[in-house]
């Protein structure tokens, strides 16, 4: 035989050939998988199927057998003391026990979760199961053809406050599973400074949705009332709004502070997509906003600001709109006073109170940051294993059963009315009244612009708190750039 | 049988077991290649391949599990449309015109007086001194910068008050900000730049600064006549590593201003960040990528045809 010199160039050919088939073939591994039928959305009776067994609370019939990945952002309660994501370990832990067939594989989502869910879905590679999806996440899923319909029973959509299960459909298909309802983005003050300010009297006293009884110009004068030096030269300030945040999402409360004022950034109004920043009602608003900090001066400079706005009330602010959640009183470390709401953190040591946005000139009806598109529902999707979409159909299904919902009915508002019917708690039940039927989300989000609008306020919240910052240039820069966008439905 | 070299590969030589039906250097071929193999393979799949898929990418409209549909270069022309994007690229230019000079002389200065050092193992704790923090998290390095240059609390604003200035937005004045994270790369001096340097000034004769010297040159006009002209193929490598990094910024970015305030930060690399990671649009991500990449590769073939020209040997 040949003695053959293996020379350069076949031999990088042979390593070039050799490695592309090894990528191609572990590309194709799944697929050499016997008889795994073609990812699918459940049909009618799968998903109700599972779901009868469900509400009864007893063990469903024996499903085939699946791993289900399950990833979730802490629940608001849970957030500070649960890192490890034990609540949901343990719910996954109670359906296994009843579904021995099933195993619940479970990944805790921390603060990187929109990005993390945008690049899963992105590249097509979901998990099987997330606790708190939102619009956004239907979008990107439906983008990269992971999404998977549900259709819930008849007897759930009955069960769920008016018009929820509707309102949370997008272009009328259903993805969601519901498992509680949340209003964030009330305002919270620190009764502590409010008490040492003696600014106590500015405090509205009662607070009934439709009759608002404090004004922005009210909520203005609390923040300078509030903003002073302490003994110590330590500065407290009115409020606090960071510009900078790595979160797009994180200027939902100046989204809120807008509709509160009677204004909107982007709205479908009489067949088509309109940017209403630039508009006067926008325009004021802005301007209110921005002299907070020049001419009022109650709050830091926002430029530039990152700190958490949590973590600079704490430091010393009388008023912040971030993170009002009415589930934060349930942690362990807070005591509610039943008659004045009045939330001690004992953890902390100090006092707040949750109350709701004050009503602009041009509103007519105090808002919150909620909905049934907000992100507090389960979502499954057409991931890898195929037999895994009905087993997390079927777990989320029976963990926001009836029974299930009424357990933690104390720790969340659940989205059930009949669990809501079992609520003790004070702050939720005054949330239940006064902020939960007013919940909305961005209009962007129907026309699947939920990304890019909040990115926009971002970029005029910047802009404005700029020296010698134009509103109206910020605006019509929002604007410009809001229209320039493709909108879906309901276009 | 003749091998393709014309030696003869003899049966049961040395080294050749029986059996072997092939020569010796073949055999020394075939492990050297053996060796690379791994390496090879690896930067195929690590490398070639994801450049290769960038570029496919870049000219269709992909969804995972949807119908992907070619686009031809609609994702560039859309890229370019980008008000954000363009002011990323000139950020980019802004901030590696900044740097690279910048740290590129800082450097070579600090390098000069480590090498200056008579005793050697003093002037290699300088010299470990400088690299260390190349080490260290570009992370960490830049959340420790976020605290410096904290308006309220930071340690830069307590420095410029002693002189009776401030307190300076650091990061919050747009006019400011991409100053204040250049200021951070160049502070932070390049560890690896200073040990280059270091070698490509050990390397000059000694008795040319003597002669120097003794003909009544000064310490500036003896680094600009001898050292200078001596070290420019380190000096090369330095400003085009550099500049690839200053182009390619991104950790400080997204630790300390997150591209603000009003895109005053944002470069490319935030920016393509941003498109995959917060709009799920790899089409638009890969496209800026690529123009990224044409960009650096053109100033680089420019620095080398420029400093080919100077490059003494």
């Amino acid at each position: 035989m040949n003695a053959r010199k293996l020379s350069r160039r076949n031999f990088l050919r042979v390593t070039a050939f050799g490695s592309m088939g090894a990528f191609m073939a572990a590309c194709a591994a799944p697929a050499a998988q016997p008889a795994a039928p073609q990812p699918a959305a459940p049909t009618d009776a799968e998903a109700a199927a599972p779901t009868a067994a469900a509400e009864s609370a007893a063990p469903a019939p024996a499903a085939a057998a699946a791993t289900v990945s399950f990833m979730g952002f802490p629940m608001p309660t849970m957030s500070s003391d649960d890192p490890e994501g034990l609540w949901e370990q343990n719910w996954s832990k109670e359906y296994m026990e009843l579904h021995p067939e099933v195993k619940i594989e479970y990944q805790l989502l921390g603060w990187d979760s929109i990005t993390k869910m945008t690049t899963m879905l992105t590249a097509g590679n979901p998990p099987d199961l997330l606790l708190q999806a939102g619009i956004e996440v239907i979008l990107y899923a439906l983008g990269s053809g992971v999404a998977a319909e549900v259709d819930l029973p008849q007897e759930y959509i009955d069960d769920l406050p008016a018009n929820w299960h509707k309102n949370g459909l997008y272009q009328g298909k259903g993805y969601f599973i519901p498992m509680f309802v949340a209003c964030s983005d009330c305002v919270m003050v620190n009764l502590d400074i409010i008490e040492e300010a003696g600014a106590g009297d500015l405090l509205p006293k009662y607070m009934p949705a439709d009759n608002a009884s404090w004004t922005f110009d009210q909520y203005t004068e609390l923040m300078r009332k509030c903003t002073y030096k302490k003994d110590d030269g330590t500065q407290v300030w009115g409020s606090v709004i960071p510009t900078q945040v790595s979160n797009p999402f994180l200027h939902h409360p100046e989204q809120v502070m807008a509709w509160n004022w009677g204004t909107e950034t982007v709205a479908y109004q009489d067949g088509a997509w309109k940017c209403m920043l630039g508009d006067e009602a926008g325009i004021a608003w802005l301007q209110w906003l921005q002299d907070l900090a020049f001419k009022d001066q109650v709050i830091p400079d926002p430029s530039g600001l990152t700190a958490d706005r949590l973590e600079y009330w704490n430091q010393g602010a009388c008023a912040t709109t971030f993170s009002g959640n009415p589930a934060i009183p349930m942690r362990d470390e807070m005591e509610v006073d039943p008659e004045t709401l009045a939330i001690k953190d004992t953890k902390n040591n100090l006092t707040w109170r949750l109350l709701p946005f004050p009503l602009g000139p041009t509103a007519t009806q105090p808002a919150s940051w909620g909905g049934p598109k907000l992100d507090t529902n389960f979502m499954v999707f057409k991931g890898k294993d195929p037999a895994a979409l009905p087993a997390a159909t079927d777990f989320a299904l029976w963990y926001t059963n009836a029974e299930n919902q009424k357990r933690y009915a104390n720790t969340v508002m659940p989205a059930r009315n009949s669990a809501r019917a079992v609520v003790e708690s004070p702050t939720l039940k005054w949330f239940d009244t006064y902020g939960f039927p007013y919940g909305r989300q961005r209009a962007g989000a129907d026309g699947g612009r939920a990304t890019e609008e909040a990115e926009g306020i971002t970029q005029v919240l910047q802009k404005i708190f700029l020296p010698g910052a134009n509103i109206e240039e910020a605006t019509a820069s929002f604007c410009s750039n809001m229209m320039a966008l493709d909108w879906q439905w309901p276009k | 049988m003749n091998s393709s070299n014309g030696l003869r590969a003899a049966p049961g030589a040395r080294g050749e077991g029986a059996g072997s039906r092939l020569s010796i250097s073949q055999r020394e071929a075939l492990s050297g290649y053996a060796f690379i193999a791994p390496f090879v393979l690896l930067f195929i799949i690590f490398r070639i391949i994801p450049y290769g898929m960038a570029v496919w990418l870049s000219v269709v409209d992909w969804h995972a599990r949807g119908t992907t549909v070619f686009v031809g270069l609609k994702n560039f022309t859309d890229v370019i449309a980008m008000e954000e994007f363009r002011r990323s690229l000139v950020n980019s230019v802004l901030y590696a015109l900044m740097v690279v000079p910048a740290t590129t002389a800082l450097s070579l200065l600090i390098a000069i007086l480590i090498t200056s050092i008579p005793r050697k193992p003093v002037q290699s704790v300088f010299q470990a001194t400088f690299y260390l923090p190349g080490v260290v998290s570009g992370l960490a390095v830049a959340v420790i910068w976020r605290f410096i240059f904290d308006p309220r609390l930071g340690l830069l604003n307590y420095l410029v008050g002693q002189f009776g200035i401030g307190p300076v937005n650091w990061l919050g004045n747009p006019n400011l900000a991409l100053f204040s994270l250049a200021l951070m790369a160049i502070l932070g001096a390049n560890g690896a730049a200073i040990i280059i340097f270091c070698a490509a000034l050990l390397g000059i004769p000694r008795e040319l600064y003597d002669v120097a010297s003794i003909d009544g040159a000064g310490f500036w006009r003896r680094h600009l006549a001898i050292t200078m002209p001596l070290i420019t193929p380190s000096l090369l490598y330095v400003v085009v590593l550099a500049t690839l990094g200053a182009l390619q910024v991104f950790i400080p970015v997204y630790v300390m201003t997150y591209g603000g305030p009003a895109l005053a930060t944002t470069t490319v690399g935030y920016f393509i960040y941003k498109q995959l990671m917060f709009y799920g649009r790899p089409g638009t991500a890969a496209a800026a990528g690529l123009i990224l990449l044409a960009a650096t590769i053109g100033l680089t073939a420019f620095q080398f045809r420029r400093f080919s020209q100077v490059v003494e040997y």
